[in-house]
């Protein structure tokens, strides 16, 4: 059996021509000047967050070594933790050496530096130990 | 100093830490960072820069400027540190040293940029006047 589902007298009426379409006429459409879209890498460019914040205080990313090659997380944090304990231990050995040639406030400084990197790393340490244990129950 | 112990990856991991906390807001701990790499290496533009820019966020813009000093009488063109400076001149009330700055930025930063200047300019200019 084939059902009709139009009603008499309401059949859908035929697709208006396009404004275009009518020769010598002059749309408003026409006068558009419709930009095209631009073209963006990735959603960080087109959220525009490949560009630092504009204020006072807004610093970027430092610039990467070239000779730093790109490296997934557990590398790097054993890159970083080797590098931290062989400075640590330099300047310890200066220290008991006396063979620091820096000045004063240099000194001070790097001490400083190195002395909030240790709390740094072990903070991260504590953080990572808990999330294990925690992860095998 | 012991420059030598140093390698440009060693710089540039702490460097890392230290943009990572100032983005986080923790301003005196980058402070403490740059300020340890500046020692390392006193011809870094970036942890100068780094550094003023961690000082004008504690609200030091004396600090900072001693450093921007640094870095423009090396690099007088460089437009984001002398607009930093700009800024910093501003915050301690400053006014004819920031139009300077100003004058010099006018025609060379990005129409947005200055016009952000300007405005805090001429708001410095207002509260002067009062």
């Amino acid at each position: 059996m084939r059902v009709n589902y139009t009603l008499p007298g309401f059949l859908p009426a035929e697709s208006i021509p396009a404004e275009s379409a009518r020769a010598g006429d002059s749309p408003f459409r026409a006068r558009l000047q419709i930009a095209a879209a631009p073209a963006y890498a990735d959603w960080k460019t087109l959220l525009r967050l490949d560009r630092p914040p504009v204020n006072a205080f807004a610093v970027g990313p430092p610039p990467r070594p070239p000779s730093l090659e790109m490296q997934d997380a557990p590398a790097r944090r054993l890159m970083w933790r080797q590098m931290l304990d062989r400075q640590v231990a330099a300047l310890d050995e200066a220290a008991s050496t006396g063979a620091v040639s820096a000045n004063l406030g240099d000194r001070r400084a790097i001490e400083r530096m190195l002395t909030l990197l240790v709390r740094v790393r072990d903070v991260e340490g504590d953080v990572a130990s808990r999330y294990l244990a925690e992860a095998e129950g | 100093m012991q420059k030598s112990n140093w390698t440009e990856e060693d710089i540039y991991l702490i460097a890392e830490l230290g943009h990572s906390l100032h983005l986080q807001g923790h301003y005196r701990e980058a402070v403490v960072i740059f300020q340890g790499l500046v020692a390392i290496d006193p011809e870094s533009h970036y942890c100068l820069d780094a550094l003023a820019a961690a000082w004008l966020a504690l609200g030091e813009p004396e600090r900072a400027i001693e450093h921007i000093n640094t870095l423009l009488a090396r690099q007088p063109a460089n437009l984001s540190v002398r607009a930093r400076r700009l800024e910093a001149y501003l915050q301690i009330g400053k006014v004819a040293a920031a139009a300077r700055d100003y004058e010099f930025l006018e025609h060379l930063l990005p129409a947005g940029e200055i016009r952000r200047l300007e405005l805090s300019l001429d708001a410095a200019r207002r509260a002067q006047e009062k």
